[in-house]
């Protein structure tokens, strides 16, 4: 099991493709590739060296965990920072109720409880997009929202869920992984955009 | 997607005005962080400045304990899409938007906002979504966010514009 680091400078890193814009500065779109990978080998995923230069910054994960389940979860971790800041609000549907649920005070911002496990049919991967507002402003803790679906034929789930790191820091690292001991699995694919707010 | 416009609250006033948007694009996207500098506040937001009773808005949230799915009048004055944090909840707390809005030119259509909205404040919070029908022809060319007490100045709104011709970038 690896580590996949897309870093966003510095010396290239395993697995990932390197976009010759890095920055705001030269690109018309707003929604700019930073980095992105499709996993050779199970591993979890960290971006860093994120510039700071976005607006918002937009993740789009299609995703499957190692672990012996039907399902597992997606958690963030931001700028490495492990201790008790992370909190989130849920709503989830299951296929047979509509349910809300939260975390409060833990290491980590459970993102997705859909995210599909290795016990699933073969081929089935979840669909999370995650988008992270304001994540270089430095005076507001920062919110994430989480659009995430995955179905199973017969069982699976589809949610929104909105996550408050208690940080005032710019968000330069951004951690993916699995609950537990298990990694995503190989050809998991992951992209990090930036979001411009400049026009030209 | 083109970033067409941004602006900031101003610690004073409740509410946000993104006006002469360009007719030039498909549709439009909103997106940024919200929090009231007052007591709790709810958000709405109003196109081309029309208050009349033309709105319509139906929703569905969760708030970490129970789903509610409801209406926000019909028809009222407003688009509704939630309530946000403020001056009594955990500082430095904000909600984040997305609001999509599709063929915003179009003279011969109601306009349809699609509002994903949450807030989250380590114990208490919740996730909306909802969607909204403008019951008028026009042509987007302003959109207003509105709320009971003032927005904060670290509030940010941004617009977007997506097109259907090639521009450079994704």
């Amino acid at each position: 099991m690896g580590v996949y680091e897309l870093s966003g400078a510095g010396s290239v890193k395993t697995g990932r493709t390197l976009y010759t814009s890095m920055n705001a500065g030269n690109m018309y779109g707003a929604m700019v590739p930073i980095s992105s990978t499709t996993l050779s080998s199970n591993g979890a995923i960290v971006f860093d060296n994120i510039p700071q230069t976005f607006q918002d910054l937009f993740i789009v994960i299609q995703g499957r965990s190692t672990k012996s389940a039907t399902t597992d979860v997606l958690d963030i971790v931001y700028n490495g920072d492990f201790s008790a800041n992370y909190s989130g609000t849920r709503l989830y549907g299951n296929g047979t109720s509509a349910l809300s649920d939260r975390s409060t005070s833990a290491g980590a911002f459970f993102a997705d409880y859909f995210l599909v496990g290795n016990s699933a049919t073969a081929g089935i991967f979840s669909s999370n997009s995650i988008s992270i507002l304001n994540y270089a402003n430095t005076s507001t803790f920062k919110t994430t929202l989480v659009r995430s679906a995955a179905d199973q034929n017969g069982s699976g789930g589809t949610s929104l869920a909105v996550g408050l790191y208690r940080s005032t820091s710019g968000i330069s690292r951004i951690s993916l992984f699995p609950d537990a001991t298990a990694a995503f699995l190989a050809g998991t694919s992951i992209t990090l955009y930036g979001i411009r707010a400049v026009s030209s | 997607m083109v970033w067409i416009a941004g602006a900031n609250g101003t610690g004073s006033s409740a509410s946000i005005t993104l006006s002469s948007i360009p007719q030039t694009f498909t549709h439009l996207q909103l997106r940024g962080i919200v929090r009231s500098a007052g007591v709790s506040s709810q958000i709405y937001t109003r196109l081309n400045n029309d208050g009349a009773s033309n709105y319509a808005t139906h929703y569905m949230y969760g708030d970490g304990t129970g789903v509610s799915a409801g209406v926000g009048g019909a028809p009222t004055t407003v688009n509704f899409f939630g309530s946000m944090p403020a001056s009594t909840d955990t500082a430095n707390a904000y909600g984040s938007f997305i609001i999509d809005l599709l063929d915003y030119t179009n003279v011969n259509k109601y306009k349809t906002t699609r509002n994903t909205y949450g807030f989250d404040l380590n114990g208490s919070g919740q996730v909306w979504f909802s969607s909204s029908v403008w019951m008028n022809t026009a042509a987007v060319t302003s959109m207003t966010f509105l709320a009971n007490t003032s927005f904060t100045t670290a509030t940010r709104v941004d617009l977007y514009g997506i097109t259907s011709s090639q521009v450079t970038g994704a």
